[in-house]
């Protein structure tokens, strides 16, 4: 196994059978000046199939999602979305239907939760200016339907009593929850999540665990970057190994953890990646 | 991206110069066409503000001027002597005035200047003019310190020998006025008003002195920024104080705002000005409650004069685009008396043009010695380079419109 | 100093307060998207007040009408002419500037700021012939004022607090309930995001951009109705003070504009008002307001360096 490229050739295995893969993303490289914080990554992931990405910190992570999400344009590389190729304009991209969390939250600290997931649906509405300022049929029906809309996603996510209070005086892992409810706004076909259990008791890991399961029976994809191993493990399909920006192996979850290159990743007995370089200039960089 | 944000900035700043050139070109183009052909070309400049808020008073000055160089071309009154007006506005800034006076001192063929306008800005110019002795003789600015020095009250001493004017000075207007409030109109408490200029400011402190030696009350005193058109804290405090008459020293720009507002505020008491005040703008601002306001303008009133008989119909046959204003006579004289100036200068050297400087020092004497019958009346230097004239004439607003002059006289003092 | 003269002067405050609000939210609007100060912002103002004498002076008839019924059309003149000069100020001089260095947006404000001035005051004219190098006269309510009790209530004034009243009414509704205002609101707390909500931060810069001049539009209104003139150079002082306002308030913050506004214009006719009444002090009344204003904006600056309603946030630049 040790001879084998960090790429391994072939069908991916997992994928749910007879679908497509709705997002496929080929050579995705990210270069900053000299360092390349994501070197030639693809993924695949097929409808309904929740994928964890984990890796040493410095992997490369955050900034191969923000790739995808279109924040950072990437140097190299494609990403297909429902079989269109996405351009690298992050409005654009959450339209064809893609959204995210963060690993740091990035809620919209002065509105309220209910606004938060509001505007969470701003591509998915219309409202001509002239019929709001009329408040004319079309701009009340859009309404109406935006905040139905965002008031069962906020029960969805159990956050109902929340609505109308202020993004960040909510509890930690609720605003956790509260930037779920705002990715899933858009309608998404997949959603992103970074680290959405930093922070969490396991209490709320579990809660958690069950939330994305039920996101996934509403017929969503998910990708997940996480570093509590149990949560992941017990939560994936697939999983993905980034080391150093490259991609190291992928599988099930037991595959993996039987992966002596994955052992000696994060024992690091392999030659360790500079910690937290990329991946700090990716969350901090705005 | 930088260079193309450079672009940006520099057509920006493109737009703002060509502004600014479009703008003096349209006026030296106006006074080209007043030239004819010469063997000697003699040059008179003329600074007022030609825009901004007095420009109407500007372009009075303006083609008043004009016309006499017109006329003393078509007249040849300096045979062999081409005249030609070279106008420059200094939107009544000291600071543009300044330029301006380096600008005519700089261009030989300059032999003297008319206005400005502004009593701030001819302070700014003398010195200027002062160094090379160039005659600057202004038709509009009535500050007594500009000719007497800045010790006026006490111990009069000529500032600058090279600056003359035919103009009464506000050491006339602003008593003539307090002596009108005080015995005409029977009001013996007044508010001031001023904003702050050198104008303004000596306007209402000649009027406080006269005013209290008669025995009136200066109920209140209040300077206010002169670009504020927002009167409500000193309209208020002119309602506690009881005045029955507010004095305003200042320019209409500012000063029919304050009109409108304190007859709006329910103060039926008459705003007075100085020459500042008295213009057709003040009552199209200040609305049909000016009814009742006064305004002290320097010498007689024009068209009363038989003396201006003559100029007010050559300036009416030349079409000028504006009216020739309050200043419109002085203006008209004081360009003459450059003109005289230099024809006594050149009759002098047996006919021949000095050269440079001595030019210069030779038409400033001859501007001293002037003496003829202007459109204004009698033009005559003293020793500070002020006409003797201390008439006054007092203006009021009836029906809508500055009247032809309630009462005409020389303020005895 | 009778209860009724102070009690002017607080109406007075209140007036020339609503006014200065209502130029200060375009301020704080442009800021909180794009942390440009807009300092072309005054004359976008000055021309919103020349919309409206065009639509007045130019349109066959509107001089006719009574003036209530010719201020809807002036009010949408004004509003048409400083939009488009805000949205056109935008789209050619900031929008090519916004990866420029923040110095570089900030100089183009100013020189646009004086072009705009010389644009108007060289080639505005009115029927027959007058220009605008002047202060040219606006039309202005006839009729008294109404006497509440001896504090008099001009008609401008009622107009100019109506009219603030239902422009700020009118912005929290946009900002809280319009897809558009949230959607300007995300782009302000967090631009990024809000890109990944869908949001194209471009369309809510513009939207920033006019909701201002439209409100900058009403304020020129006001104050011509107030004065009866208006001039090219009126948008200097007024854009100084609004903008004094919008820091005093919290710069980002709608409703800081509006009490920034109105706490200055207090301050200001207060201060000056007080001190012009007493023998003592008259000299410090009029002439000292603006030292008066500032001298408190520095005070609570130096006591809330956010401003009254500011949020303390870190810098993001």
């Amino acid at each position: 196994m040790s001879t084998q490229p960090a790429n391994p050739p072939g069908p991916v295995s997992g994928t749910a059978p007879g679908s497509e893969p709705i997002l496929q993303a080929r050579g995705v490289t990210m270069r900053f000046g000299g360092l390349t914080a994501v070197d030639g990554v693809d993924l695949d992931v097929a409808g309904g199939e929740i994928v964890g990405l984990i890796g040493p910190n410095g992997a490369g992570k955050t900034t191969f999602f923000n790739c995808l999400t279109g924040l950072y344009p990437p140097t190299a590389g494609s990403i297909t979305f429902r079989g269109q190729r996405l351009a690298p304009k992050p409005y654009r991209v959450a339209e064809a239907g893609i959204s995210r969390t963060f690993q740091n939250i990035r809620l919209f600290p002065n509105m309220t939760a209910l606004e938060n997931v509001m505007v969470g649906r701003h591509c998915r509405t219309r409202e001509g200016l002239l019929s709001a300022i009329g408040r004319g049929p079309r701009y009340r029906a859009a309404e109406r339907e935006a905040r139905q809309t965002a008031r069962e996603l906020l029960s969805f996510l159990d956050l109902d009593r929340h609505a109308s209070a202020i993004a960040r005086s909510l509890p930690y892992g609720d605003q956790r929850k509260l930037e779920i409810a705002r990715a899933m706004a858009s309608d998404p076909g997949l959603l992103l999540l970074d680290e959405p259990a930093a922070g969490m008791n396991p209490r709320e890991t579990l809660a958690l665990r069950e939330t994305i399961f039920k996101i996934r029976q509403r017929g969503l994809s998910v990708v997940v970057i996480e570093h509590d191993m149990r949560f992941i493990f017990n939560l994936c399909d697939r999983l993905v190994v980034l080391a150093r920006g490259r991609k190291l192996t992928e599988g099930r979850p037991d595959e993996v953890r039987a992966d002596e290159r994955v052992i000696a990743t994060y024992l690091g007995t392999a030659p360790a990646a500079a910690p937290g370089t990329a991946e700090q200039e990716a969350s901090d960089a705005r | 991206m930088f260079q193309r944000s450079l672009a940006v900035l520099g057509a920006v700043a493109g737009v703002c110069g060509l502004a600014t050139a479009c703008g003096s070109r349209s006026q030296s183009a106006h006074t080209a066409s007043g030239s004819g052909g010469g063997a000697t070309v003699v040059k008179i400049g003329l600074d007022a503000p030609l825009t901004g808020g007095l420009q109407a008073l500007g372009l009075g000055m303006q083609y008043s001027a004009q016309l006499a160089v017109d006329l003393a071309n078509k007249q040849q009154a300096v045979p062999g002597v081409t005249f030609q007006l070279v106008a420059k506005d200094d939107q009544a800034s000291a600071s543009i005035g300044e330029q301006n006076a380096a600008a005519y001192v700089a261009d030989p063929g300059v032999a003297g200047v008319v206005g400005p306008l502004n009593s701030a800005v001819a302070q700014s110019m003398q010195s200027v003019f002062n160094q090379a002795n160039l005659v600057d003789v202004s038709s509009a600015s009535t500050n007594p310190s500009l000719t007497q020095g800045p010790n006026w009250k006490t111990a009069k001493t000529r500032a600058y020998p090279s600056f003359f004017r035919d103009i009464t000075t506000d050491a006339v207007q602003g008593p003539f006025a307090a002596d009108y409030v005080f015995k005409t109109l029977g009001i013996h408490s007044v508010a001031t008003v001023d904003d702050g200029q050198t104008y303004g400011v000596g306007l209402v402190e000649t009027f406080s002195a006269e005013f209290k030696k008669l025995g009136g009350q200066i109920a209140l005193a209040q300077t206010a920024t002169a670009n504020t058109t927002d009167y409500s804290s000193v309209i208020s405090a002119v309602k506690s104080s009881g005045a029955k008459l507010v004095y305003y020293g200042g320019e209409y720009p500012a000063g029919a705002p304050l009109s409108k507002e304190l007859k709006a505020a329910g103060l039926n008491i008459p705003e007075m000005g100085g020459d500042g005040n008295q213009d057709p703008t003040y009552i199209k601002t200040a609305g049909p409650a000016s009814n009742g306001d006064f305004a002290t303008v320097p010498g007689a009133p024009l068209a009363a004069l038989p003396s201006a008989k003559d100029f007010i119909a050559q300036y009416q046959a030349a079409h000028f685009p504006a009216p020739y204003a309050i200043y419109g006579g002085t203006s008209y004289d004081a360009a003459e008396s450059i003109i005289l100036s230099v024809k006594a200068a050149l009759a002098q050297d047996g006919g021949k043009m000095p050269a440079g400087d001595a030019f210069r020092s030779q038409v400033e004497k001859a501007e001293q010695a002037v003496s003829f019958d202007g459109a204004t009346g009698p033009v005559a230097f003293d020793q500070y380079g002020d006409v003797g004239s201390k008439v006054i004439t007092m203006y009021k607003i009836e029906n809508g419109a500055w009247d032809q002059g309630v009462y005409s006289g020389a303020f005895a003092g | 100093m009778s209860v009724t003269v102070l009690l002017q002067l607080v109406e007075n405050g209140l007036v020339l307060g609503a006014m200065y609000g209502l130029i200060a939210v375009g301020y704080t609007m442009v800021y909180g998207t794009i942390q440009l100060i807009n300092f072309a912002h005054g004359e976008i103002f000055m021309l919103g007040g020349f919309g409206a004498l065009t639509v007045y002076a130019w349109i066959p008839g509107v001089a006719h009408l009574p003036l209530f019924a010719a201020l809807p059309l002036m009010l949408l003149g004004g509003v048409v002419v400083a939009v488009a000069a805000a949205v056109g100020a935008e789209r050619l001089a900031y929008r090519p500037l916004r990866t420029a260095p923040r110095l570089a947006p900030l100089i183009t404000a100013i020189g646009l700021s004086l072009a705009l001035q010389q644009v108007v005051s060289l080639w505005y004219r009115l029927p027959g012939g007058g220009n605008a190098k002047a202060p040219v006269a606006f039309p202005s309510f006839g009729g008294k004022a109404f006497d509440l009790g001896g504090v008099l209530v001009q008609r401008a004034d009622l107009f100019t607090v109506i009219a603030a009243a239902v422009c700020m009414a009118g912005l929290a509704w946009f900002v809280a309930r319009t897809r558009s205002g949230r959607a300007m609101q995300a782009t302000a707390q967090d631009p990024d995001t809000a890109r990944l909500m869908g949001i194209d931060p471009d369309r809510m810069i513009v939207v920033a951009f006019a909701v201002g001049a439209a409100l900058a539009a009403v304020a020129a209104l006001t104050q011509g109705l107030r004065y009866g003139q208006i001039s090219f150079d009126m948008g200097f002082v007024a854009g100084l003070k609004a903008f004094t306002a919008a820091v005093l308030g919290g710069i980002g913050n709608v409703r800081g504009a509006m009490l920034g506004g109105i706490v200055l214009g207090l301050a200001e006719e207060l201060s000056s008002g007080i001190l012009a009444h007493f023998r003592d002090t008259a000299q410090y009344g009029q002439a000292w307001a603006d030292v008066w204003a500032f001298v408190l904006l520095i005070l609570v600056l130096l006591l809330r360096p956010q401003g009254l309603l500011g949020e303390r946030v870190a810098d993001r630049a």
